[in-house]
């Protein structure tokens, strides 16, 4: 019951990591019907970056701090120079163009950084905490990933609701044509768009980097467990994309931790591969659309 | 609306070409209207109606030509900027976001230009005022409304950017012939009291020429004809070759 | 001549082996090496590009089916001890049974969707190798014993038959994929590619000519893995990750997609430009992880410059250029790298 417990609450706090990325795609996705394969790449780079802060000033928050500003800055200028040009070409050309953001991103971070796994500081401490005598599996550490990342969310998801940019977002995901006419400066908004997607991804790049360790490679899987998650709760829809990561971050914590023969942490990826590609056949346009139909 | 203004070219199209990949849907087309007329453009399916109002609103790229808004030179302006200068353009069909609310939709309208937060609010209430229906559905998503409360919520929309020239396209489409008629109403009381230069392309060739000052037929994007509305009206021949009555 | 394409190919096919024959004897093992991996590369590049550029699928994941190839040839070698022939034709069919697996699976995804499943697959995949070590041998991988057969004598180089048997492997697969482009399968693929609701009602399968672009591309990269295996002699996780599977796609792109040529152009720079690279990198005094990654980030900023600037790659510079020279005939169409259009309303509009 215990080590249920823990499983659970460990799995909530990886599935909000998973909803962060995971909500940084329907972000980009909603404006631009793109998926940045990046998103993990530019999150790796961005954690590297508050590294060297860090390891500079001594102080963790200034690494904080900076690793979202980089990637909000990161987000806005990818969008005008790599993606902007893509934007009335074929589909395939813009999966490849973001797919090579992601290697040169990577190499980029091996050329400057190296390859070893770097540990990333904590903030909070990392021991577990306990409720009376029973060890809940989680630190204050990881009650801080959950609180940043659901602040974060929480915010804009205000934003989007009822500020004036909010709407704008709004309309040009919407109806671009008709955004357009109205004289909304569309492509201001999906610069935004991408900045705060990448402010999303660097959020979760340093919430994620002490558990993972930070290398090139780091964030790929990350990346790829936060599409699943998209996937699982409809590309279209932010609080699907929340839903979607707490589901898979739970239900891989259980195959974690339950799969015998200490193979369970390894098989995650193969599960997570498995889970997604049901989702995919059974339910293309994920578990929290409404009727829309989208074409998978 | 001062009286030096009165009659001089709102909106001038000249020789205008334009079209899609390979396909040439404007060719050489002149057009002009005066401050405060409507104008309607009609032709047959295909004949190049649409694309020239979205040539006029920038979502198209003229080949040739120049379009001018108010001796203003503004050919190939992006869509957003051809808004903030005073064109308004209502598409054939589409125009109303369907899932933002009614009120957020007129909200929209009103990015073309610089507003205070009062101004906002003073435009809403009068928008509600002039179109009843729409207030009270003001936070019902747009989706929910009847064709006639959309085309209603789409014209409002477009007015609370304070347009000079309208350019609708098909505001007719769909209607019943009585909510039809009041949107030919509320046409007309746009430009004589507004003092909005109204382009109307419409199907309903009669209609529209009932209310129009000048007419002008396309036909396989060339123009064929430009007269006043109502002698366009009694060409019978003309009528029955390009209009279909 | 013209009207003999299968001849055509087949001379080609003739006159690359001999060339290459001749420089396995004249260059030094090293160059042996590098000719091995490049046919290597074709090999599965190859078979990428027809599904990426011929039926229009695209797939993040071809890493996987390496590795697929890989694992099953040195787990035969190493237990079966069976002769490399039929291990390598093994590799291939499991890969392929594999790629129909895949291909249903992915049969209704399209565009980012797929890209992202392949990508789940290229990276999901390997962990398996550390799930059962036992078998697979974790981190460190499995060794592989590969000598040259007898009949050769004993003072023949063996990365001069590898080379050799690489480039056999190379050349039989260019052949049965240029057979397969041109002909009904190949205007299958193009057709889906192109517009699959009018192939629908035109009669054809889409969903199973979806499917065999996969087993066929896969099979590819299954035969490519297993000539990696001998000629690294070494299979192990770290080789197989998304790197690999993107460096695949990157010399798809740049030779240029869809088109078999493209695929050696492809394989071509991947190889040279990362040997060269290296070189410079380490006679400068940089280190090797350095080295190891600038071509890494250049072929990532290649890909971008390419998509942006020159998506038909470099077998589309080399037509125009013949077309320069020669009098234009009639296009052959299944040369023509196109992709689908967006059918977005949303953001087509110029901005």
């Amino acid at each position: 019951m215990v080590e249920f417990l823990q499983f659970t609450l460990s799995g909530i706090v990886f599935g909000i990591v998973y909803a962060a990325i995971a909500l940084s795609l329907v972000l980009i996705w909603r404006g631009t019907r793109l998926l940045n394969f990046a998103q993990g790449g530019m999150a790796m780079f961005t954690t590297f970056i508050a590294l060297e802060v860090v390891y500079k000033t001594g102080e963790y928050w200034a690494g904080f701090v900076v690793a979202l500003a980089a990637g909000l800055l990161m987000g806005a200028i990818v969008e005008l120079v790599v993606i902007r040009p893509t934007l009335n070409k074929p589909e395939l050309n813009s999966v490849i163009v973001t797919i090579g953001l992601l290697i040169m991103l990577e190499g980029l971070a091996g050329i400057f950084y190296g390859g070893q796994f770097r540990s990333f500081p904590t903030a909070f401490s990392v021991t577990g905490i306990h409720l009376g005598r029973t060890p809940l599996g989680v630190s204050r550490f990881d009650l801080f990933v959950a609180g940043a990342v659901l602040f974060a969310t929480g915010v804009l998801a205000v934003v989007f609701k009822y500020s004036s940019a909010g709407l704008r977002m709004r309309a040009a995901a919407f109806n671009a044509t008709v955004a357009r006419l109205s004289g909304i400066r569309v492509a201001r908004v999906l610069t935004v768009g991408w900045a705060l997607a990448g402010l999303l991804g660097a959020l979760a790049g340093v919430l994620v980097s002490p558990s993972t360790f930070l290398y090139p490679n780091s964030m790929d899987s990350i990346f790829v467990y936060g599409f699943t998650a998209a996937v699982i709760g409809g590309l279209d829809s932010p609080p699907g994309a929340v839903a979607g990561g707490l589901i898979l971050g739970v239900g891989l914590s259980y195959v974690g931790g339950y799969v015998g023969g200490g193979r369970g942490s390894d098989l995650t990826a193969i599960v997570a591969m498995g889970i997604l590609v049901v989702v995919l056949m059974l339910r293309p346009a994920g578990i929290f659309s409404g009727d829309r139909l989208r074409q998978v | 609306m001062s009286d030096s203004t009165a009659g001089r070219e709102a909106l001038a199209v000249e020789n205008l070409t334009a079209g899609y990949g390979g396909v040439t849907a404007l060719d050489d087309v002149t057009i002009s209207a005066g401050t405060a007329t409507i104008t309607a453009v009609l032709g047959a399916n295909g004949a190049g109606k649409t694309t020239l109002l979205r040539a006029i609103s920038g979502l198209v790229k003229p080949r040739r030509g120049r379009i001018r808004i108010h001796d203003t030179d503004m050919t190939g302006h992006a869509p957003e900027d051809m808004a903030r200068g005073g064109v308004a353009h209502v598409p054939e069909g589409q125009g109303v976001i369907a899932e933002l609310t009614v009120e957020e939709n007129l909200r929209i309208g009103m990015m073309s230009r610089r507003t205070t937060s009062r101004e906002r609010a003073t435009s809403l209430a009068e928008a509600y005022e002039r179109f009843r229906p729409l207030a009270d559905r003001r936070r019902k998503l747009a989706a929910t409304l009847s064709g006639g409360e959309r085309q209603m919520l789409v014209i409002a929309r477009a007015l609370l950017g304070r347009p000079r020239v309208l350019l609708l396209d098909e505001p007719s489409l769909g209607l019943a012939p009585r909510v039809m008629a009041q949107v030919m109403d509320m046409v007309v009381r746009l430009s004589g009291e507004g003092g909005i230069t109204i382009i109307l392309v419409e199907q309903n060739a009669r209609g529209a020429l009932a209310i129009a000052d000048t007419g002008v037929v396309l036909n396989l994007g060339r123009v064929v004809a430009t007269a006043d509305a109502k002698d366009l009206a009694q060409d019978v021949a003309l009528r029955h070759h390009y209009l279909g009555f | 001549m013209k009207e003999h394409p299968l001849l055509r190919t087949l001379i080609g096919v003739g006159i690359t082996a001999v060339i290459v024959v001749f420089l396995s004897v004249r260059l030094n093992a090293f160059r042996d090496y590098q000719i091995a991996e490049i046919a290597t590369y074709v090999t599965a590049v190859a078979g990428l590009t027809v599904l990426t550029g011929l039926s229009g699928q695209i797939s993040l994941g071809h890493g996987a089916f390496m590795a697929i190839g890989a694992y099953t040839t040195a787990l035969l070698l190493l237990h079966l001890g069976w002769p490399f022939i039929a291990a390598l034709l093994i590799s291939g069919l499991l890969t392929a049974a594999t790629g129909a697996v895949v291909g249903i699976a992915a049969a209704r995804l399209r565009g980012p969707y797929l890209a992202g499943a392949t990508l789940m697959l290229g990276v999901a995949l390997p962990s398996i190798a550390y799930a059962y070590q036992g078998t697979f041998g974790g981190d460190q991988g499995l060794n592989v014993v590969f000598t040259a057969p007898g009949f050769l004598g004993a003072s023949f180089p063996l990365t001069r038959w590898q080379a050799w048997i690489a480039t056999a492997t190379a050349l039989v697969t260019l052949t049965l994929l240029a057979n397969l482009s041109r002909g009904r399968v190949g205007r299958n693929w193009r057709a889906v590619r192109d517009d699959e609701v009018a192939a629908a009602l035109a009669g054809i399968n889409v969903a199973a000519t979806r499917v065999l672009a996969f087993v066929v591309s896969a099979a590819c990269a299954g035969l490519a893995g297993s000539l990696l295996a001998i000629i690294t002699a070494l299979v192990a996780p770290g080789a197989y990750t998304i790197t690999l599977s993107i460096t695949l796609l990157t010399a798809a792109v740049i030779g240029g997609l869809g088109t078999l040529p493209g695929a050696i152009w492809g394989a071509l720079v991947i190889v040279l430009v990362q040997t060269y690279i290296t070189d410079v990198a380490t006679s400068h005094g940089l280190s090797a992880t350095v080295g190891a990654n600038i071509p890494i980030a250049a072929y990532g900023l290649i890909l971008i410059l390419v998509m942006l600037a020159f998506p038909q790659g470099i077998q589309g510079a080399v037509r125009r250029l013949i077309a320069l020279f020669v009098p234009q005939k009639e296009n052959i169409p299944h040369e023509e790298p196109t992709v689908r259009k967006k059918a977005h309303d949303e953001v087509s509009q110029p901005l």
